[in-house]
């Protein structure tokens, strides 16, 4: 299977205009009957989704024994039409729609402490759940601006939609697909103004293949990308992890303490990226196993070859 | 320039802890990284940084052409040498 930034977001963007349309127009109720058509559409012609769906719902089933999950095609369907919610949710939250009511938050506390003393921190956010959501942290008690770490070949539909809908606000997408030493400066100077960095550590990178280490996740062994450790180690700052997930009708935002700083010595630099990655990887799974169906990668991922 | 040379090969050796390597080991003309020196890309974003913060030097990733800048040591010298004469003579 190819790696997740081969992998065409087909017709994604009409049939989410389409349902953005009707969700600001009619609202979410009659949006549910649109949904379904959508997603069936998606889903009939994205094979490889599919597969990767029923794989991933197999292994997080085998986590979870208490638990009766579908893992077979019915599965893959609950969990494309999941998918769908979470991007109606995406887009409510950039258009405006989600207020700060539907939002709970779990650990704001120790982060605003951080943010009051003017100290820039690094998130590390997934694609479990809605990251997006974290549009509205931009407007947490005190005005934080929130950078968003984007690869720049998937961030331009998406930008497309945003500029159409949305207002950009006190949040900025900043486009990356290589790290250089100018987006270190750049993060570095985001950082000491005491705001905060969000990246995703739980895909591998668009141009450098190498920079990936093996965890345990869900029982299996998968890549992930060591670009968000290594980059929390150069700005030398407190790190934590970002989830928002959907729970009761709220969307819950945790943000979890994960270092004071990191810091790789050139000796034993790939075992203390190694331990890290493990430890993400740890959280991730604890958290995928609360709402296993608010995981939303695609892919074979749990891809370790070079193919 | 020599002088501006041997500051940034020390700077090198210091803020990636090369040890058994020492500034005479180093060739202003070599490149610095994947073959030469052999550093890699994280070495690069944490030269990066050491450099801003020992010379105040800027490098705007749309506007400088950052590979030509961290090709060697003598590169890397010319622009913080341009760089700060730059800077002395628009700041006041």
């Amino acid at each position: 299977m190819r790696h997740w930034t081969h992998i065409e977001e087909r017709g994604i963007i009409w049939g989410m205009q389409a349902l953005l349309k009707v969700y600001l127009l009619f609202g979410r109720k009659v949006l549910q009957v649109f949904l379904y058509p959508v997603v069936s559409y998606y889903w009939l012609n994205n094979r490889k989704g599919r597969l990767a769906s029923q794989q991933y719902l197999q292994n997080v089933s085998a986590c979870l024994p208490d638990k009766t999950l579908h893992t077979g095609l019915y599965g893959s369907y609950l969990h494309f039409i999941s998918f769908a919610n979470a991007i109606i949710d995406k887009l409510a939250a950039w258009s405006g729609a989600i207020s700060l009511q539907d939002v709970v938050y779990d650990g704001r506390a120790e982060m605003l402490a951080h943010l009051s003393q003017n100290q820039g921190l690094l998130l590390l956010g997934s694609h479990l759940g809605n990251l997006e959501v974290c549009r509205v942290i931009a407007h947490l008690g005190k005005r934080v601006t929130v950078n968003v770490l984007v690869h720049t070949k998937h961030a331009e539909k998406f930008n497309t939609l945003l500029n159409r809908y949305g207002k950009a606000g006190s949040l900025n997408l900043i486009q990356v697909t290589e790290m250089t030493a100018a987006t270190a400066m750049l993060l570095e100077d985001r950082i000491a103004a005491g705001e905060l960095v969000v990246i995703a550590a739980d895909r591998t990178p668009v141009s450098n293949q190498k920079r990936v280490a093996p965890a345990d996740f869900l029982g299996k062994t998968a890549l992930f990308p060591q670009g968000p450790f290594i980059l929390a180690a150069l700005l030398k700052c407190p790190v934590y992890t970002l989830f928002c997930l959907k729970q009761q009708g709220k969307q819950v935002i945790y943000f979890d303490h994960f270092s004071d700083g990191l810091s790789f010595p050139r000796k034993q630099r790939d075992a203390l990226i190694q331990v890290c990655v493990q430890n993400f990887a740890d959280r991730l799974q604890h958290y995928c196993l609360q709402e296993p169906l608010q995981w939303f990668n695609f892919y074979d991922f749990w891809q370790t070859d070079d193919e | 320039m020599n002088g501006l040379e041997n500051e940034l090969k020390q700077l090198i050796i210091d803020s990636l802890d090369l040890e058994d390597i020492g500034v005479a080991d180093i060739d202003s003309q070599e490149a610095l990284f994947n073959e030469g020196l052999g550093l890699d890309s994280i070495d690069a974003l944490e030269l990066g940084l050491a450099i801003r913060k020992k010379y105040n030097v800027r490098i705007d990733a749309e506007k400088d052409d950052v590979v030509k800048i961290f090709a060697s040591v003598a590169t890397l010298a010319s622009y913080i040498e341009s760089e700060s004469a730059r800077g002395q003579n628009e700041r006041p």
